[in-house]
């Protein structure tokens, strides 16, 4: 019988700790565990054959921390060999036994809080796996306490293997991994990526993760794991001991198993005895058969969103149709523009982000994974990635971490052919629009039957129905009044059918006035006839409120009778006055008021011109906190709070100069960017922030930037000045190395350096032309510099 | 025996005055800055999970270096410091990946909110080291000796980390250029008048 038969048949017993044995064999104190599967292979398969009989169905080979982060490529190879050997060896003579490779955590953490890309962290993964190639049973990826380092072992095993593979993750005493996720997040994640079992071990005695199993149980559609440790640890005579005596054990696990669990193991602190008490128990039974569940779920790397009931709102504002400033953004490479539209799109009140990069003229598949990757960095808000490219899909769906959301697939057979095998692969949702080669039927009916087929291709992927979310298409009423009536008859229907439906909303308001309220009493209306979720803007009020009041009454005549209200009002529309206020905007600026100052330049704006406004209020303002800056009277912070409001007045000058089609900077451009090694970028975000307020065009880089990017960038845009930061000394090499590397590539291009650990003679040693100890100071030179040049 | 503790953040003693030196405040915090801290205060409140991990263990000495655990570590300073102690408390404590996380997200669209958050958690991993050192191992607070202090190499990070299997319990790992993540974390040399069981 092969695992994944057992499976779904019996008890899995899995074997007890390695660690806790090799101690009590005085061993691993002074090497690496695995390295015994060379030098002491007898001591090893004793070990696993104790477990065997003891009732242990599986033996996890010695290979937790077998990974090229500790053993070269050469040692890797013996040391998996020699595990793969003891296991077989110890496996001799019994039958209906398996062989699980281990697959222990990195040790490391993942960027960007790491300096471990997600894709070396996969290509380690996918090392170990491909040297073990196959010779075991099965894979588990264990005691991993990160959801992304999970999703790059799990893609490795997935992608070199063919082998099933159990996944199990550290829950702590919040019942949250340490870097956040939930067990609903985890399960989401997992079942997406299509793990064989999924579940916890480690950290947490058995009485704690029956706490936690209760999440798995209702929400997982896959077996369950439980492999905890035998309670905690305490000192007794000198020597460690677990306070879980292998009865107790054994009958949480049995409790376990009624809970759902079918693998079922020990680990930290249990030995052969934990595993025969719980084989003893449950030999004799069998495990409860796991049903399919229907949540709909999408995931971040801490939690998990669950469409069904209130509607899951997604925020549209992260797509360049229509926003000329998004479209500037993406065009400038300005992602800290678009990472702040994402956190004010949740500070608002959205559910999850939509990410659209479509632009002719920008690399999308390049720039969806570059704001895919910077977003999860500063949101945890579930992401739907949003584009019709499907190698820029697939490139954005490798690197999410959670189960994203795809806008979308539509009933076009070449759309299915491309989205569906990406959303079975990386385990995503996906948005259905129920249009297909011959348009958009013009009849609910119509819409109903490609939402049918759309479910029904899906399903020979193995995409259930519970992750198509049905998109019943918003249509301009102006155009025609019937419109509405259809999508909202396509919303009852497609809920009829058991999925869950979303929409664009703005769509039904195109070519009227007063657009936004046409939205929310549309949605409202979408919402009493069954909608799910919509793509909406979570800035207007309106909207917001029609989330929380569904409008249950008859739709049959609301485009006659909106279009009616809103044409009527725009006739005797009323004026709206300015406020007048006595603080000026250069005051607003030095007092760090960043609504105010937004305020104050929107209204001067009306009658002065843009550069006027910077000239006389905005600079005398940055001046002047700056000089406080200098004589020591203002703080970095108050410095800061004024650099913000003076950046909310910007906002508004260059909105403005974009209409009339000029430049809001000096034309001054300059690179920035933290050095190769260094993950600390305050310092770097500070000076940039200052720079840009006193019309730098600044160019970042962002942190952990190797010398050849830089030079590149740097040569790419013709700057006449690089700027770098460094934290520690460690880091100062490379902040050398990368001075080296401009003075050889690009001699004409001056240096400027900064961070906590340099000096002036610091930075004279590595041969930077000027140091700056401040973020004001880095402007300071920078006007002197370049007043000389120009 | 390697423990771990995770102390909620209300049950430090943040010292304010040197959080708000870490953000630059030099002088007396105006009522702007002090709402500042506030606002820092409470995100950090309702998100980080303080957390350290420690383990005692033996001390002797050479001519020239100090064996702590079985390794031997050349450093004077460090030798100084521990003035012939026979026991230390190996420690790793952070603020934990949260703290990086708010400091990312608001360098985004509040700097300033940004830089107090980042000086903040720094006083929050002071303030649990702190809390360790007076209350589990009853030594000052400041007693504690760190890699990169003095002659004591940062790559002694790296015994301390893998001592305490700091990863796994509390997710405090290296980078390759012996950069602590998350960034919020502190490993330390706690001397102990001897080597024995803690209880807390």
């Amino acid at each position: 019988m092969s695992i994944k038969e057992k499976l779904s048949k019996e008890f899995i017993i899995f074997d007890g700790a390695m660690g806790t044995m090799l101690q009590l064999k005085g061993l691993g104190k002074d090497a690496l565990p695995e390295t015994y599967n060379i030098t002491r292979p007898e001591v090893i398969t004793n070990i696993h054959k104790e477990y065997l009989e003891a009732g242990a169905d599986v033996i996890t080979a010695n290979t937790f921390g077998a990974n090229l982060l500790k053993f070269s490529k050469e040692e890797l190879k013996n040391i998996i060999d020699g595990a793969i050997y003891c296991a077989e060896k110890a496996r001799e003579g019994f039958k209906n036994k398996y062989i699980a490779l281990d697959i222990g955590p990195l040790g490391r953490l993942l960027a960007p809080f790491g300096d471990l890309s997600f894709d070396e962290a996969y290509n380690i993964f996918a090392e170990t796996i491909r040297i073990a190639n196959d010779r075991t049973d099965l894979i588990i990826i264990e005691t991993m306490n990160d959801s992304y380092e999970t999703k790059a072992a799990v893609l490795a095993a997935k992608e070199v293997s063919s082998l099933p593979v159990f996944v199990s993750n550290v829950y702590d005493e919040n019942e949250k991994l340490m870097t956040g996720a939930d067990a609903k997040a985890m399960i989401t994640l997992l079942e997406g990526l299509g793990a064989d079992a999924i579940g916890l071990n480690c950290s947490l005695g058995p009485d704690k993760m029956l706490d936690i199993l209760p999440a798995f149980a209702k929400y997982s559609s896959t077996p369950i794991l439980i492999m905890p440790n035998a309670g905690l640890p305490k000192v007794v005579n000198g020597k460690t001991v677990f306070d879980v005596t292998p009865d107790d054990f054994a009958k949480a696990m049995e409790k376990a198993g009624d809970m759902g669990a079918t693998v079922i193991g020990g680990c930290c602190g249990t030995n052969p005895e934990y595993i025969r008490k719980i084989s003893e128990i449950l030999k004799e039974k069998t495990p409860k058969a796991i049903e399919k569940k229907k949540h709909t779920l999408v995931s971040s790397y801490t939690y998990a969103v669950e469409w069904g009931s209130s509607p899951v709102l997604i925020g549209e504002r992260i797509n360049p149709t229509g926003k000329s400033r998004v479209k500037e953004a993406f065009r400038d490479n300005d992602l800290s523009f678009i990472l702040s539209e994402g956190i004010y799109q949740q500070k608002a009140g959205a559910d999850m982000l939509d990410v659209n990069c479509g632009l002719p003229e920008i690399s999308e598949a390049e720039v969806l994974y570059n704001t895919v990757k910077a977003l999860q960095g500063v949101t945890d808000l579930p992401l739907v990635i949003d584009t019709a490219d499907a190698k820029a899909l697939e490139k954005a769906l490798r690197i999410y971490n959670g189960k994203p959301l795809i806008n979308s697939v539509n009933g076009k057979q070449e759309s299915m052919d491309a989205v569906f095998p990406l959303a079975k692969k990386y385990g995503a949702a996906v948005v259905a629009l129920t249009l297909d080669e011959k348009g958009i039927p013009e009849t609910a009916e119509g819409r109903i039957k490609i939402a049918e087929r759309i479910i029904s291709e899906a399903a020979k992927y193995g995409i259930d129905k519970k992750d198509i979310i049905v998109d019943a298409l918003t249509m301009a009423i102006s155009a025609d009044k019937n419109a509405a009536k259809i999508t909202l008859d396509t919303i009852k229907g497609v809920t009829e059918l058991g999925v869950n439906t979303v929409l664009g909303v703005s769509n039904v308001s195109f070519g009227l006035p007063s657009r936004d309220r046409v939205n929310a009493e549309f949605f409202a209306l979408a919402i009493g006839a069954g909608l799910k979720g919509a793509i909406m803007n979570p800035h207007s009020s309106l909207m917001m409120n029609a989330a929380e009041n569904p409008d249950f009454s008859s739709y049959e005549t609301f485009a006659e009778d909106i279009i009616e209200k809103v044409m009527n009002e725009e006739n005797t529309g009323s004026a709206v006055c300015a406020k007048s206020d006595s603080l000026t905007l250069k005051e607003a600026i030095e007092n760090g008021l960043t609504e105010k100052s937004k305020e104050l330049a929107k209204s001067a704006l009306v009658d002065t011109e843009p550069l006027e406004l910077v000239k006389s209020e905005i600079i005398p303002a940055l001046d002047k906190v700056g000089e406080g800056f200098e004589k020591g009277t203002i703080y970095l912070p108050s410095l800061l709070m004024s650099a913000e409001a003076a950046k909310a007045a910007f906002y508004e000058v260059k909105a403005k100069m974009n209409e009339t089609g000029s430049k809001a900077t000096n034309g001054r451009r300059l690179v920035i960017a933290t050095v190769k090694g260094d993950i600390h970028d305050i310092g770097k975000n500070i000076v940039k922030l200052l720079l840009e307020n006193y019309g730098y065009e600044v160019i970042d880089l962002g942190k952990d930037v190797a010398p050849e990017t830089i030079v590149e960038a740097a040569i790419e845009n013709d700057v006449k000045v690089v700027l770098l930061s460094a934290l520690m000394t460690t880091t100062v090499v490379s902040m050398e190395n990368t001075i080296k590397a401009l003075k050889k590539s690009a001699p004409h291009i001056k240096t400027m350096v900064g961070g906590a650990v340099l000096t002036d003679e610091y930075a004279k040693m590595i041969e930077a032309d000027f140091y700056a100890k401040d973020a004001m100071q880095s402007v300071r030179l920078c006007d002197e510099y370049f007043d000389t040049i120009n | 025996m390697i423990k771990k503790i995770e102390v909620p953040f209300s049950e430090l003693s943040i010292n304010k005055a040197e959080a708000l030196r870490y953000a630059g405040v030099k002088g007396e915090a105006d009522e702007k800055l002090l709402k500042l801290y506030n606002k820092a205060f409470e995100l950090l409140s309702e998100n980080v999970k303080p957390r350290a991990v420690y383990k005692c263990v033996d001390i002797s000495y050479t001519d020239d270096a100090v064996v702590i655990d079985g390794v031997e570590i050349k450093s004077i300073g460090l030798k100084k410091f521990l003035k012939g102690s026979t026991g230390c408390s190996l420690l790793a404590a952070t603020a934990g990946i949260e703290a990086d996380r708010l400091i990312t997200r608001y360098s985004m669209v509040e700097p300033s909110l940004a830089l107090m958050i980042d000086a903040l958690s720094a006083a929050t991993v002071e303030a649990l080291c702190n809390k360790l050192c007076y209350g589990c191992f009853e030594v000052e607070e400041q007693r504690r000796f760190s890699p990169g202090y003095s002659d004591f190499p940062l790559s002694y990070q790296k015994f301390i980390i893998s001592a305490l299997s700091a990863e796994l319990n509390i997710g405090v790992t290296l980078t390759n250029s012996l950069m602590l993540a998350p960034s919020k974390s502190v490993t330390a040399i706690v001397p102990l008048k001897g080597c024995f069981e803690l209880e807390h």
